[in-house]
């Protein structure tokens, strides 16, 4: 008796593993096809309407433009000026005064050095040019173009090479605006 | 019904049992904790704070995918969503072999020892859970993304002589601060 019911038992033994197989598979196959549908669901939320003015906005504290200056005073070709201390003003302005100690041919000066820097964005970069210029309290034209030219020359080229360092070649500025406390640097990169 | 096709039905029905069980577990595994998000503010020391808008973030990401080719798996398109909180969501439609897919996730962004640390926060195939999932199955994704991110931002950081303090969001912007070096 015992030995028909083992029998049957092993008959039935391949017929379990198959149908376990066969859900295993009917499952797999389900579960693919609802996480696909799940997958598949949805869409890609709209980008914003309106494009902002700027790609970056590089807020520059008075405090690291002193510190900036101090670093990059040394590197320019004029060696005119030292102890340049710096204050932001609203509308684009900086001023600046420091100690000059120059010798230009056929004179030497010592003294007090004064002046506005005005901060523009031309095609796409930082410009900077000088006005009021005083020395040792005095206008003068002179002392003061020479000085000029070449803190804007050097400064220029130093502002543009820090830029291009920082945000590539691509990159662009579209504009430039000052408060008592920080400049703000607004740049746009080529699409 | 002969004993034969009940087994074999009852073996089906155990192998969908076995099947639903498995698929409960990995979904459980998938769903993991959703972090809390901390807001801070500029660090001390900050001194230049370099903010970049969302319109950006996503032209820079579409225009940084590989172009797909014949390969199985693409990134099609995809959308940054910056939000308070110093995080960032993503979805993305991906090509796959069965069909477009959409991936969602959320990155939480910070700065630690003066390098961005990103974290997948959160990640979904479509409605489906895998965040708990992305550790066991793809451990260096994280620090792949992290890497590369910390070579992109230091070399330029470099050349512009400054170090990474902090970074916090709004709705539409990532703002880093820096100090000088």
């Amino acid at each position: 008796m015992a030995a028909p019911r083992r029998a049957n038992n092993e008959r039935l033994w391949p017929a379990g593993c198959l149908g376990l197989i066969l859900g295993i598979a009917i499952s797999v196959c389900g579960l693919a096809a609802l996480i696909a549908l799940a997958a598949s669901g949805g869409s890609l939320p709209a980008l914003p309407a309106e494009r902002p003015p700027e790609d970056l906005a590089i807020t520059v504290q008075e405090a690291y433009l002193q510190q900036a200056l101090a670093q990059n005073l040394p590197a320019l070709p004029s060696g005119l000026a030292s102890d340049i201390m710096l204050d932001l003003q609203a509308g684009n302005r900086l001023l600046f005064s420091g100690k000059l100690g120059s010798s230009l041919p056929g004179l030497a000066l010592k003294g007090d050095v004064s002046g506005v820097v005005h901060l523009d964005a031309r095609d796409g970069k930082l410009v900077i040019s000088f006005s009021d210029l005083k020395v040792l309290g005095f206008a003068l034209p002179a002392i003061g173009n020479t000085l000029a030219n070449e803190l804007t020359a050097g400064l220029n080229q130093r502002i543009d090479e820090q830029l291009t360092a920082g945000l590539g070649s691509d990159a662009r500025l579209v504009g430039v605006t000052t408060d008592e406390r920080q400049m703000i640097l607004q740049v746009r990169w080529l699409p | 019904m002969s004993d034969r096709s009940i087994v074999g039905l009852m073996g089906v029905i155990a192998g969908v049992l076995l099947c639903l069980v498995v698929g409960l577990l990995v979904l459980a595994a998938g769903t993991g904790a959703r972090p809390g998000f901390a807001n801070p503010g500029p660090p001390v020391g900050a001194v230049i704070e370099a903010a970049v808008t969302e319109e950006y973030v996503n032209r820079a990401f579409m225009q940084n995918v590989p172009a797909g080719g014949n390969a199985a798996w693409s990134l099609e398109e995809g959308r940054v969503d910056i939000q308070a909180g110093n995080r960032v969501q993503f979805t993305a439609r991906v090509g796959s072999p069965v069909g477009r897919l959409i991936v969602k996730g959320t990155v939480s962004i910070a700065v630690q020892n003066e390098k961005l640390a990103l974290h997948v926060a959160e990640a979904r195939l479509g409605t489906l859970p895998l965040t708990g999932l992305l550790k066991p199955f793809l451990p260096a994704l994280e620090v792949q993304v992290n890497d590369e991110a910390n070579r992109q931002l230091s070399a330029r950081m470099a050349q512009a002589k400054v170090r990474l303090l902090g970074v916090a969001s709004d709705e539409t912007r990532l703002r880093f601060y820096l100090a000088g070096q």
